[in-house]
This record gives structure tokens, C-alpha cells and sequence, in this order.
């Protein structure tokens, strides 16, 4: 569900930052006073934890695995506010360090996954879970549903900021210039997913997660004993989580419903709405003159323009209500189906008083001592649990990236001697010239940057250009190949593949794909250097200097610190399981393990959270991060901040006389 | 009045008093526990695991409070009061410098330069004071090689080193440490045994949790030994914990142990930790 950078629009990201700002805001005000001194260290416990369980592969329908996102389950253990800055730390460092999602993208990317999701997630928890107690199957079964819901309310509106790029930001020829699919294509390809795959695997994890918590003892949150004051305000509470779930629920609707004036876009339409975005009045030519050949560039979404007007609302009301209540139905059977099985587990688990073992001579059973080499070595843990195998690999190499991320930046190159907000600032400014840039030698000229400053920094070119291809195009590829044919992109053919129906390879095509390519890996390879080329904690130095506030630096820094604790754990616990593996694991039982191994994790989490609670009081810290000094800016460093600021502003500006 | 004596020559640095400790889920820590420190000294904490020590340094470090009972730090209490006022929580903190069984818990800055500067630049020192102490207390540790490196680049022993490093850079009184042998190979726990014996010739105090009894008479001059009941079974100078077997077995810290070497069967206190032999013959090889 992460977004790269490149394929939305900078007016997008900056829309969705700004967007983003006051919940952070908020969300921070909320727990400084729930949460008090205690904040930083339990917000960066929690966000750490957020992004181990990211990292988990659960089997989905299908032989597929998936990724739980997590965000309802952190709101049901730690609260939605707590979830809301978990979930957006953890995104933080996967962006930086995983090229996991944009870095301008990381806005839209925090609005979807740290904040529909969770949101909407736990809204939907509170009203299934209703009054019920802490213990009941019901909050458990709660759970199951809200996250279902928050994952495909945020996975929609994924498809939503994708969808609306090609309405709204197109060339003069009437290419798109970001993301080339409609809301007809994004939508419903990212529901699909949703609802068939990471949704049912991430609510039947989180429903799992949240009955261990309750067999623990833990209070989740807002389930307080003491009733009286917090019902009132949990009343409270839902009437507000209902209002933010009707409108993020109605706004894609409203979008859609607007269709008709989409589906039909004329020249006329495309003027005004150029007119309001850019204040300027024209119709790109490109439009008019495939209007005069009589194409409808965005015709395929009239579909969706019927279904959508104001005739057929009831309709697609009383759609949306059949869906859900039809999820609601498949859930509760499966959550029923989940509860027997587990009671069967418990029977299972009962030591049998008439089983009890015959003691050998030594005080082992005697099962213990015979060997059962024969029968175990044909069995092996191997390709039939890739569950299990995908999570320990990436559990394996998210570990070695975290500990290897200061490999090439300790050593001495060019890039490594400059003071590290210089260069956060300057990367910075190459990154949103890259984004903003339509112009193959533009992004060409940034990607022969990047490989010169690497060569010259003494980190291997080729290092570089596979993490960008690696991280890039997987997203981008999937989306850009398609684009190359004449059914999205009409033109001329330069190669034909099928006549009837006509398929080609057109001029048009190829060279939108190279741009959207492009432009991706240009402001992927930014990135990239930047954390190849600084320590971790230098750069945390250069965001404290930018006047990125210090409560956030300092979360930043304590999740990253505690990533590799919990990676560690993670790791050893798929390793136990993996050793204890004999044969094929069902998928249900495989869920189970990554269930109750997302609980265990939790409880020795919130036990490390209240040893580095005690750690840091005992030091003197009382809720106030304090830091030393920062370093000063050379003239070397002043010297490379005006190369970059007249570089990106000659290319932006080259760009748009030549262009 | 304690303080009015004459004879009382030290007031006590702590000083508990029947205190109880429960969990949250009402389970007992502590029973009845109350002793005393004197400045200067060196206190074990002796029981097996689960007894409560743990929690009674985290008192002692003004961490948790008990239920009942009165502790009383630099002559005055310790209170929830006291110490959520950050005025005097600081004095106290500055005082008391704690080394945690979990160094991971205890490293939670981003780099071991950083997590040596916390506590000085939370204390208020000036930039060129905290540049001072991190680099002092780094030589004085042997950690100056690992100040750029982050806490998950470095070994147990060194975690341990960087543990001890950051609760003196506070320059404390007293020391409270959990468990400070447990993950340190021989030659690490002999170089720690050394720090402490400086640390003590300039006068200052170590409260120690244990349950090692091979170092116990190397880092204490007092033991408290504890029963698993969470009581105290009795606080004796660490000289005549050798000579106490039947003590410790009492506490369950070390026990009455079967042995079987072949056909012979003896019995014989055995003490964790503590290396010993036997001189019976080894009984021949049996086939199955």
C-alpha cells in the first residue's frame, strides 16, 4: 500500500502533508498529556513494534502472503492517537531506509496507512465491540472487523489519490504526467486486493492478536475499569470516530459521484479546471486535436459516471450495504470457526492425567532418550512453509540493512565530509526536482548526478543503481509496462503486435513509460544516497538543525534503536518455530503462530517499555528532550547548497522555456 | 532520635522500614523488608531468582514506591510526592546512578557518544562539560573505540561497559546495579570487579543485586540475604556467608543436591555457580 515517489503529483503530496500536519498535531497534544513523561519512550517502543509486525508475512488465500499493516491493532492496544504516531514513525523509517514508499509521498502514505486505517478501523471496533467487556469474544471479533474495514477503507483511498493524478495532471498532449490509471483501474484493483488478500489475513491476525491480549490480562484501551467516567467519554469518543468514518466514507463516494462531469470531459471542461489549478486559460492542443479525431481520452469512466449520478445512488447505496453485511456475515462464521478451534487447542493442551509419561531410570521420560532420526530426517521446514521461510528472510535482511545502513558512510568520500543538514537540505531540493520534472534529460542529468556523487563518496555505483531499481520499479513497474500500449497510450504504433483487436506499442507509450521510470528511479536514487552516504544518528543531527521538531527526532532515533531489538526477537522467534518444524504447517495454524507471535511480541514490548521507562527517568529525564549543540556549516558546505539550488533551479527553469 | 545520638556517627544513606511491595496484580514483592545503608558501603543483595531484589533496587532508586512501610533516601523520604516534583527528583537523581540487568533497555540513544551525554545534558551541563565527561568516563571504561557506534553494533560485555559508563558520567553517590556479572565472560567480570574496588576507594556506595556467590564476597562488604517468601532471612557481613551454607540452602539459593556418578549416590550442598569436583571412580561404560 506504500506510494513511491513520482507517481503522484507534488501539489498531492503537499495537499496530503498538509493534511497530515495538525492530526500529527494533534495526536501529539493528546498523549502528552495521557501519556506524560512517558511518551517518547513508550511511543518509540510502540512504533518499533508497529514495523517489526510489518515485517511479518501471513499466509493468504491463495498460497499468497501478506503484510499486516497493523494500524487498528495498535489503536486497540495503545489507542488510535498512539496509533496514528506509531504507524507514521514506522513509515518514516521504512521510507528512509527501505525505500519502502516516497519521500515526498510520505504525507499521502501517513493519511492512508496512520490515519484512515487506523481511524476507521477502530471506529468500526468500537461499534461491534459495543459495551462488551475487556474479555468478551466479541471485542475480539471486533477487532477482526475493524481492522477488515480500516485496511480496504485505506486501501480505496489509495486507489483514490492514484486515480485522480491522470484526471487532473496531464501534458499538453494529453498524457498523464504522474500516474497514468483512472479511479475505473485504481479503485478497484486495490479493493480487490484488499478484500481477497491482505484483508482477510490482516483481520483474522489482529482478531488472534487481540484474544492473546485478553488471555494476558491486558486492559486494552478504553476498556478501563473504572466505567462510569469513561463510558461518557467513550460515548463521546464514538460519536466523533462515527463523523470521521461518514466523511472519509462519502468522500471518494462524492468524487465519483461527480463522474459524469469526468466521463465526459470535453476541452471546455479541461479549461476550467486548468484554470483553477494553474490560473491560466488554455486547452492543451493535444486534447483538442484528439477530441477533433473524436477520442474520449477518459471515456472508460463514464461506467462509473452512470452508476455514479444521481439516479443510480440508491442503487449503489444498497450495493454498499449488501457488501458489507455480506463481509459482516463471512466474518462472524469465521470468527466462530476461529473460537471452536482454539477451544479444541485448549482441550488438546490439557495435560492428561491417565498420559502421564513412564519415567525412565534417569528421571527423563523415556521417549527422550530413544532417537527418532529415521522419522525426522526426510522432514524438513523447507519451500512448503513460505510463511514462515519469507518472514525469517526478510526478518533476516531488514536486520543486516538496519545494522549495515553506516557501512559506506562512515568512510571518507566526498559526500561524507559535508555537514549531513547540508546535505539533507540539498538532496532535498534534487529529490523535488526530480519529481516535479516532465523531461527525460532533466531526470537523466540527476541519475548521472547521483552516479558521479556515489563514485566520488567511494560507494559502488552498482550498489547504488540495484537498491534503486530493486525499490523502484516493482510499484512502478507493474503499472508503467501496460502503458506502453496503444490502449493507454494512443498514438503511433512502433510495433504491432496484434491487429484484431489492435494492440501496438506506441511512440507515446514508450516514452511516458521511460518518463514515469525515470523520474521514480531519479528521486529513489536521491534517497538512497543520502542514507548510504550519513550515519543514522547524523542525520537525526541534520533533521534537529532544519528545525524538524525534537520530540519527533528523538522518536525517530528511539524507534530506529529499538527496530533492532525487536527485529532480533522477531528473528529468534521464527527461528525457534522453524527449528521446531516438521512437515507442511496448515495455514490456519500458520496464522495462529503469527497471531500469538504478534501477542508475545507485544507483551515483551510493553515489558521493555517500562525497563527503558525506569532507564530514563533514572538518568534525569523528566518528558523534555534536551541535545548538545550542533556542528557549524563550512564553507565547503555553503559552497555545495548553492551548486545544488542553481542546478535544480537551471534544470526546472531550462525545462520549462524548452519544454 | 536517631539523629540526636551522639554515638550515631553516619546517618544512613537509605533507610527502609518495613517496607511491602505488591504487583499490579497483587502478588507480593517485598514482605516486611527493612535495613539500612551506610555512605561508603557495599551491599549485596543476595536471593534467588524471583525474590524481589529487582524491585527493591527500583525502590531504592526512587522508581516505585511501596505500599507500606517508609523509605528514606539522604534523610529524608521517598515519595511519589517528592520525586514527581522535578526540582528535588533531580537532586535525587543525580545522587543515585542505576545499572540495569538489560542493557538494551538501558541503551536507548542512537549512538554510545549520545547515551554517554544523556544524563550530563539532562543534568544541565554546559556543551563543553558534557564534551568532558563522555570522553573522561570513556577512557576511564575503555569504550573510546565504540562512542560512534550504535548500541546494536557492540557486544554484550561491551553494552555492559557502556551501561556502567552512562550512570557515571552523572558522577552518583550511590550505584544501584542488577545483576552486574551476569552476561560478562571471566575476564569482563574481572576488569568490573576492579572499577568497583576503585569506585569504593573514593567513597562511593554500590547496592548490588546477586544471586553469583563466587563474586558476592568480592563486591560486598554486607549481604542481605533473602528467602523466597520476599522476607528477609538476614543481613551479615559478606565474610561469614561461606560459613552459612545452611542459610543459603534455607533460602533456596543453593540446595541439597542428588547426585548419581554411575552406582554411587551421594549428596552434597551444591551451590550454583560454584565450581567443584568429584573424586569418585568413573564406573564402566555400559552397552545398551
Amino acid at each position: 500500500m506504500h506510494i513511491p515517489d513520482g507517481v503522484l503529483s507534488p501539489s498531492t503530496c503537499a495537499a496530503a502533508a498538509a493534511v497530515m500536519v495538525p492530526i500529527w498535531w494533534t495526536a501529539a497534544r493528546k498523549l502528552k498529556t495521557t501519556l506524560g513523561a512517558k511518551q517518547l519512550p513508550v511511543l518509540a517502543l510502540g512504533s518499533a513494534f508497529c514495523f517489526t509486525i510489518m515485517m511479518f508475512n501471513v499466509p493468504a488465500p491463495g498460497g499468497t502472503t501478506a503484510h499486516p499493516v497493523a494500524g487498528t491493532l495498535l489503536a486497540i492496544l495503545l489507542g488510535p492517537w498512539a496509533a496514528i504516531i506509531g504507524v507514521s514513525t514506522a513509515i518514516a523509517i521504512q521510507a528512509l531506509f527501505f525505500g519502502d514508499g516516497g519521500v515526498l509521498a510520505y504525507g499521502a502514505n501517513s493519511f492512508t496507512m496512520a490515519f484512515v486505517l487506523p481511524m476507521v478501523g477502530y471506529a468500526v471496533y468500537r461499534l461491534v465491540a459495543g459495551k462488551s467487556s475487556n474479555a468478551s469474544n466479541r471485542r475480539a471479533l471486533a477487532a477482526g472487523v475493524g481492522s477488515f474495514v480500516g485496511i480496504n477503507t485505506a486501501a480505496s483511498i489509495v486507489g483514490v489519490l492514484l486515480g485522480i493524478q491522470p484526471l487532473l495532471f496531464r501534458d499538453a498532449s494529453g498524457h498523464p504526467l504522474y500516474f497514468p490509471f483512472g479511479l475505473n483501474i485504481t479503485v478497484p484493483s486495490m479493493l480487490a486486493a484488499h478484500l481477497l488478500l491482505a484483508g482477510p489475513a490482516e483481520a483474522i491476525v489482529t482478531a488472534m492478536v487481540v484474544r492473546y491480549m485478553q488471555r494476558t490480562g491486558y486492559t486494552l484501551y478504553g476498556c478501563a475499569t473504572e466505567a462510569t467516567a469513561d463510558q461518557n467519554r467513550s460515548r463521546r469518543w464514538e460519536s466523533l470516530w462515527v463523523g470521521i468514518l461518514a466523511m472519509i466514507a462519502l468522500s471518494p463516494l462524492g468524487l465519483i459521484a461527480q463522474g459524469d462531469a469526468f466521463g465526459e470531459w470535453n476541452a471546455e471542461d479541461i479549461r476550467k479546471v486548468i484554470f483553477k489549478v494553474t490560473g491560466q486559460s488554455f486547452v492543451p492542443k493535444g486534447m483538442a486535436h484528439l477530441q477533433a479525431m473524436g477520442y474520449h481520452p477518459l471515456s472508460i469512466l463514464q461506467d462509473y459516471a452512470q452508476s455514479g449520478s444521481s439516479a443510480n445512488v440508491p442503487g449503489y447505496i444498497g450495493a454498499g450495504i449488501l457488501g458489507v453485511s455480506s463481509i459482516l456475515v463471512v466474518v462472524t462464521i469465521l470468527g466462530r470457526r476461529l473460537t471452536k478451534s482454539e477451544q479444541a487447542h485448549y482441550v488438546h493442551g490439557e495435560p492428561n492425567p491417565s498420559l502421564t509419561p513412564s519415567q525412565s531410570s534417569g528421571g527423563l521420560p523415556i521417549w527422550l532418550s530413544a532417537s527418532n532420526s529415521d522419522e525426522a530426517s526426510h522432514l524438513s521446514a523447507g519451500k512448503n512453509n513460505p510463511f514462515l521461510q519469507r518472514t525469517l528472510a526478510e526478518l533476516t535482511s531488514g536486520t543486516a540493512t538496519a545494522l549495515r545502513a553506516d557501512r559506506w558512510a562512515n568512510q571518507s568520500g566526498y559526500l561524507q565530509t559535508l555537514n549531513p543538514a547540508a546535505k539533507l537540505a540539498g538532496f532535498l531540493v534534487l529529490l523535488i526536482t526530480a519529481a516535479v520534472s516532465h523531461s527525460l534529460a532533466v531526470l537523466a542529468v540527476l541519475l548521472i548526478f547521483a552516479n558521479v556523487a556515489a563514485y566520488a563518496s567511494g560507494i559502488p555505483v552498482g550498489v547504488l543503481n540495484r537498491r534503486v531499481l530493486l525499490s523502484a520499479p516493482l510499484f512502478v513497474g507493474g503499472i508503467a509496462i501496460p502503458l506502453m500500449f496503444s490502449f493507454a497510450s494512443p498514438g503511433h504504433p512502433l510495433v504491432v503486435l496484434w491487429h484484431s483487436p489492435y494492440v501496438a506499442v506506441t511512440t507515446e507509450g514508450v516514452s511516458a513509460f521511460t518518463l514515469l521510470i525515470l523520474r521514480v528511479a531519479a528521486t529513489v536514487a536521491m534517497a538512497v544516497l543520502l542514507t548510504m552516504s550519513t550515519p543514522w544518528h547524523k542525520l537525526l543531527a541534520a533533521m534537529r538543525s532544519l528545525k524538524v521538531p525534537s520530540i519527533f527526532v528523538a522518536l525517530m532515533a528511539m524507534t530506529y534503536r529499538y527496530i533492532t531489538v525487536l527485529l532480533q526477537t522477531a528473528d529468534d522467534m521464527f527461528t525457534a518455530r522453524k527449528s521446531r518444524t516438521v512437515g507442511r504447517v496448515r495455514d490456519a495454524e500458520a496464522r495462529r503462530f503469527v497471531g500469538n507471535g504478534i501477542g508475545v511480541l507485544f507483551s515483551k514490548t510493553l515489558a521493555l517499555t517500562d525497563e527503558v521507562v525506569a532507564a530514563m527517568t533514572a538518568r534525569g529525564y523528566t518528558g523534555e528532550v534536551k541535545v548538545v549543540a550542533q556542528s557549524v556549516w563550512q564553507r565547503k558546505d555553503k559552497l555545495w547548497i548553492a551548486c545544488i539550488f542553481i542546478t535544480a533551479i537551471a534544470l526546472t527553469l531550462g525545462e520549462h522555456y524548452h519544454g | 532520635m536517631a539523629s540526636s545520638d551522639p554515638s550515631v556517627a553516619v546517618l544512613p544513606l537509605f533507610k527502609l522500614t518495613d517496607v511491602t511491595f505488591r504487583y499490579a496484580d497483587g502478588q507480593v514483592a517485598l514482605n516486611g523488608i527493612s535495613f539500612a545503608v551506610r555512605p561508603g558501603e557495599r551491599v549485596a543483595l543476595l536471593g534467588a531468582n524471583g525474590c524481589g531484589k529487582s524491585t527493591l533496587l527500583k525502590i531504592l532508586g526512587g522508581l516505585q514506591y511501596p505500599a507500606s512501610g517508609q523509605v528514606e533516601g539522604f534523610g529524608e523520604p521517598l515519595t511519589a510526592a517528592r520525586l514527581d516534583n522535578e526540582e528535588t527528583a533531580q537532586i535525587f537523581r543525580r545522587r543515585v546512578g542505576f545499572v540495569f540487568q538489560n542493557s538494551d533497555a538501558q541503551l536507548f540513544s542512537p549512538t554510545v557518544a549520545d547515551e554517554l551525554a544523556f544524563g550530563p545534558v539532562h543534568m544541565g551541563l554546559s556543551a563543553a562539560e558534557v564534551e568532558e565527561r563522555v570522553s573522561s568516563v570513556a577512557a576511564l571504561t575503555g569504550i573510546e573505540h565504540l562512542l560512534a557506534r550504535a548500541p546494536f553494533q557492540i557486544s554484550g560485555g561491551e553494552k555492559k561497559r557502556v551501561a556502567l559508563a552512562c550512570t557515571l558520567a552523572t558522577n552518583p553517590d550511590v550505584i544501584l546495579m542488577d545483576e552486574p556479572t551476569a552476561a560478562l565472560d571471566p575476564r569482563a567480570q574481572t576488569w568490573l570487579l576492579d572499577l568497583l574496588l576503585k569506585l569504593h576507594d573514593v567513597g562511593k556506595t554500590f547496592i548490588i543485586a546477586t544471586h553469583d556467590l563466587e563474586t558476592v564476597s568480592q563486591i560486598a562488604d554486607t549481604v542481605v540475604v533473602f528467602r523466597e517468601d520476599h522476607t528477609i532471612a538476614a543481613v551479615l557481613p559478606a565474610s561469614q556467608l561461606e560459613s552459612n551454607m545452611k542459610l543459603l540452602v534455607q533460602v533456596n539459593l543453593v540446595h541439597d543436591h542428588l547426585h548419581r556418578h554411575g552406582s554411587t549416590l551421594h549428596s552434597h550442598p551444591h551451590g550454583h555457580g560454584v565450581e567443584h569436583t568429584h573424586d569418585h571412580e568413573e564406573p564402566p561404560h555400559q552397552e545398551v
